[in-house]
C-alpha cells in the first residue's frame, strides 16, 4: 500500500484534541489534572502513563506537529519546521559546537534514530554511591517500566532487509578492529530502510512520540495545545499550580502571542528537555545553585571513508550497528550514520569543483561515527530574544577519546575496505589513503577547535540530589522548591550515560509518572 | 546540454529582500565559489543557477536574527577579503574565477579557528539547498535527474 493511501497513525485524531498555537485566535483558560511540558521521550511517556492510570491531561509543545504525511526529504525543510532555530543552535566555548535538538510534537524522537540502550549498570552504581540515588533509581526499579516501553514501541533489532549496507560493513568487519559489532535495538515497526530517520520517518515506522504515545494519549482524551511556548509555570503557595503559556510561530519572526493557560489540579510534569528546562524553571522564580550548572553531553565526531563498491547510504537503517566495547575503557561509542548529501556535504573535504566532486562520489561512503561520554561540563543560561545560551568547552581528557576513537574508526574503514578516509581533523591532511596515515591521526593536537564536533545526547543542568544544597530536584522527581512540580527529562540526570539515552529517559519518566499517578498527593489533591 | 545564465539575482522578483542588491552579487560570487557546477561529475548547475535569492530570503525569515546576522556578517568579510589575500583592491564579484578559488581555499584553510570557520558556516548552511538540487540527489540515489523538478525547483535548463 502506498503511503498515499495508508492511514497513519498521526491522522485522523479525535476532534479538538490539538490545538494549534498557530491558527489559535482566542485566549484558551482551562484545566486539567495534570499539564505536562513537552513532547519529546519525557513529556509523552509521562503524558501516556498519566492517561492510562485515569487522569485528565493537557501537554504543551513549543512547536508543531510535522504529520508523517507532511515529512519533508529535504534536510533544510526539516530543519527548518522541526528543529530548534532551524537546526542552527551550538554550544559555545573553546570551540563552536552545533547542537541539534527537536523542536516539534514528538521533540526529538521524530528525528533521531530511536536507538534503545537500557541505563548500563555501572551508572546506577554511580547515581547511588555519589549521587544518593539509590533507594529511588534503580535496575529493580526501572526493570517493569522498560519492559513496558520496549513491548509498547516493538522494539527489536534491525532486520535484514533493513540493514542496508553501510551498517553491514561495520558489523561484519568490526571484529577487524578487535571488537564487536552489533546491530542496534530500535523503537520501530516495518522500517523500509528510507534512511530518513533524520529527518522524520516517511512510513511512521519508527515510532516516535508523535506516532505512538502522543496520539494513542489524544484518543484517550488527552489534548495537546502545539506551537505553545510556555512562559512560566504558576507556582501558589509553594505547589505547582498551572502552566502560562503563548501561542507560537514555527518561524519566531512570525508569532502572534495569545494567551495559553493551563491550571493544573494535580501537578505540573516539566519534560522540555536539558537546555530548556532550567530557562523555564528559572523564568517560574525558581532558584538554585545548582539550576542551569553541570550541563554535559555525548559530543560526537563522524568520519567518512570511501569504498569501490557502491555503499549507498540512502538504503538502510540510518544508524543500524554499534560497539560499546570501548565505553569503560575509553569512554566511547561508536555507530554507523547514514547521512543524507546535505548534511554529509559539511564533512566533506574542500570547496568548489573539488567538493562537488566528491558530492558525487557519496553512492560510495560510508559514515562512522565515535560518541564520547565526555567529563566536561557546561552550563545554561538565558540570553536575550528568548534564547538559551549553552556554554561548554570539552576538557583534555574528552578529547583524548575523541581522537583514539577517530583512529579506530580510520583504521577500521581502511580494514573494511575504504580507499581513502576523510578524518575532518585541522592540521591532518584532508584525505589520507592509507593505513600507514593513521598515525596522522593519532599524532593530531587535542585542541578541539580542529575537530568537527557535533553534540547530542544533553544531561545535567537541574539535576536530582537528596538535599536542595546539592540539587535542583528531589527524590521523589519534584523541585525542591515547589511541590507537585515534576521534571522527568534528562536534566535530572547527575551524569551521561555512555550510551544513547532515549530509554533511560523514558524509563525514568515512566516511573515518575507511575509513583505521582498513585501517591497520595495526587490522589488529595482530586 | 546548454544552460541559459540566470538572471541576475538582485533583479529577481519575489517576497521581502533579506539583504541589499550588492550583498545578493557577493553571495553570488562567494557561494558560487563554494558550490560551483562540475559538469565532468554530472553536476551541470552551480549554486548560482539555482534560485539562489528566494533561498536566502528563507533562510533570513527562518534563522534567529543572531545567527542570520553571522551569516550576513561572514558573507561581507570574505566579499571584502581580497585585498588582504589576493593583494587586489577588489571586491569577490571583481575577481576571476582562479583568484575566488585561491581567497576560498585560504579562508577555509586558515590556522585561525574562527576564519575558518566563515567557510565551514556557508558551507553547512548553503549545502542544504545546494545538495538538495535535483541533480546531486539523483546521483546520490543512483537514478537519471527529473527534468521537470529542475524546472520546479527554478532552475534555468534548456535540454
Amino acid at each position: 500500500m502506498s503511503a498515499e493511501h495508508s492511514v497513519f497513525p498521526d491522522d485522523n485524531l479525535p476532534e479538538g484534541s490539538v490545538v494549534d498555537g498557530e491558527t489559535l485566535e482566542r485566549a484558551i483558560d482551562e484545566t486539567f489534572d495534570f499539564v505536562v511540558v513537552g513532547s519529546g521521550a519525557a513529556g509523552g511517556t509521562a503524558a501516556w502513563t498519566l492517561v492510562q492510570a485515569g487522569y485528565s491531561v493537557a501537554i504543551v509543545e513549543e512547536g508543531p506537529w510535522v504529520k508523517t504525511r507532511e515529512v519533508d526529504r529535504r534536510v533544510f525543510k526539516a530543519f527548518q519546521r522541526a528543529f530548534r532555530e532551524a537546526g542552527t543552535q551550538v554550544l559555545l566555548g573553546n570551540s563552536i559546537i552545533p547542537l541539534l535538538q527537536g523542536r516539534c510534537v514528538g521533540g526529538s524522537t521524530l528525528v533521531n534514530s530511536a536507538i534503545v540502550w537500557r541505563t548500563p549498570d555501572d551508572v546506577f552504581d554511580e547515581w547511588k554511591k555519589d549521587w544518593g540515588l539509590g533507594s529511588v533509581i534503580t535496575e529493580a526499579a526501572l526493570e517493569p517500566h522498560f519492559a513496558a516501553i520496549e513491548e509498547e514501541l516493538k522494539v527489536h533489532a534491525v532486520l535484514d532487509e533493513a540493514l542496508g549496507e553501510n551498517n553491514r560493513l561495520f558489523v561484519d568487519n568490526a571484529f577487524k578492529g578487535g571488537f564487536v559489532g552489533t546491530r542496534m535495538r530500535r523503537y520501530e515497526t516495518g522500517c523500509k530502510g528510507s534512511a530518513q530517520c533524520l529527518t522524520g520517518c516517511p512510513n511512521a515506522a519508527k515510532q516516535g512520540m508523535n506516532v505512538s504515545y502522543i496520539p494513542w494519549s489524544l484518543r484517550k482524551g488527552a489534548r495537546i495545545f502545539t506551537c505553545a511556548r510556555v512562559d512560566t509555570i504558576d507556582i501558589r503557595g509553594g505547589r505547582a499550580v498551572g502552566v502560562t503559556a503563548s501561542s507560537s510561530h514555527t518561524n519566531p519572526k512570525f508569532a502572534k502571542k495569545v494567551p495559553i493557560v493551563l491550571h493544573a489540579r494535580r501537578g505540573v510534569f516539566l519534560a522540555a528537555s536539558t537546555i530548556q528546562t532550567p530557562n523555564i524553571l528559572r523564568r517560574s522564580g525558581v532558584k538554585n545553585a545548582h539550576l542551569g550548572e553541570h550541563f554535559m553531553a555525548h559530543p560526537g565526531l563522524g568520519m567518512p571513508g570511501i569504498f569501490d563498491h557502491k555503499v549507498d547510504m540512502h538504503f538502510g537503517a540510518t544508524q543500524g550497528a554499534e560497539t560499546i566495547d570501548f565505553r569503560k575503557s575509553d569512554r566511547f561509542k561508536l555507530e554507523t550514520i547514514s547521512m543524507q548529501p546535505e548534511l554529509a556535504a559539511t564533512r566533506i573535504p574542500g570547496v568548489g569543483r573539488e567538493l562537488v566532486k566528491r558530492l558525487t562520489t557519496l553512492p560510495h561512503a560510508a559514515i562512522w561515527v565515535v560518541q564520547i561520554r565526555a567529563k566536561a561540563q557546561g552550563s545554561i543560561r538565558p540570553t536575550f530574544g528568548d534564547r538559551d545560551l549553552v556554554r561548554y568547552s570539552m576538557a583534555k581528557e574528552d578529547m583524548v577519546a575523541a581522537r583514539k576513537a577517530a583512529a579506530l574508526i580510520a583504521r577500521l574503514l581502511f580494514e573494511s575496505g575504504a580507499k581513502e578516509v576523510w578524518p575532518g581533523i585541522h592540521g591532518v591532511p584532508e584525505i589520507i589513503r592509507s593505513m600507514d596515515d593513521v598515525k596522522l591521526i593519532e599524532a593530531a593536537a587535542l585542541d578541539s577547535k580542529n575537530y568537527s564536533l557535533i553534540a547530542s545526547h544533553l544531561f545535567g543542568a537541574a539535576r536530582m540530589a537528596q538535599s536542595e544544597r546539592d540539587g535542583v530536584v528531589g527524590l521523589d522527581f519534584s523541585t525542591h522548591a515547589a511541590k507537585g512540580l515534576y521534571v522527568v527529562d534528562s536534566s535530572i540526570f547527575p551524569t551521561n550515560l555512555g550510551v544513547n539515552p532515549q530509554h533511560s529517559i523514558m524509563g525514568l519518566a515512566r516511573l515518575a509518572a507511575t509513583r505521582v499517578a498513585a501517591s497520595p498527593l495526587a490522589v488529595a489533591a482530586a | 546540454m546548454t544552460v541559459t545564465p540566470p538572471p541576475t539575482l538582485a533583479t529577481t522578483t519575489h517576497g521581502p529582500k533579506a539583504m541589499t542588491s550588492i550583498e545578493y552579487t557577493w553571495a553570488r560570487a562567494t557561494l558560487g565559489t563554494i558550490f560551483p557546477a562540475a559538469p565532468e561529475a554530472g553536476i551541470t548547475l552551480g549554486i548560482v543557477d539555482m534560485e539562489l535569492a528566494v533561498f536566502i530570503d528563507e533562510l533570513a525569515s527562518a534563522l534567529p536574527s543572531l545567527t542570520w546576522f553571522g551569516l550576513r556578517m561572514f558573507l561581507i568579510i570574505i566579499a571584502l577579503s581580497p585585498l588582504f589575500i589576493v593583494g587586489r583592491f577588489a571586491t569577490m564579484a571583481g575577481l576571476g574565477e582562479a583568484d575566488r578559488d585561491r581567497v576560498i581555499g585560504t579562508i577555509g584553510h586558515s590556522n585561525i579557528y574562527l576564519v575558518r570557520q566563515m567557510v565551514l558556516a556557508l558551507k553547512a548552511t548553503f549545502a542544504m539547498f545546494f545538495a538538495g538540487g535535483e541533480e546531486l540527489q539523483a546521483v546520490c540515489r543512483g537514478r537519471e535527474p527529473d527534468r521537470s523538478k529542475l524546472v520546479a525547483l527554478g532552475r534555468k535548463t534548456a535540454a
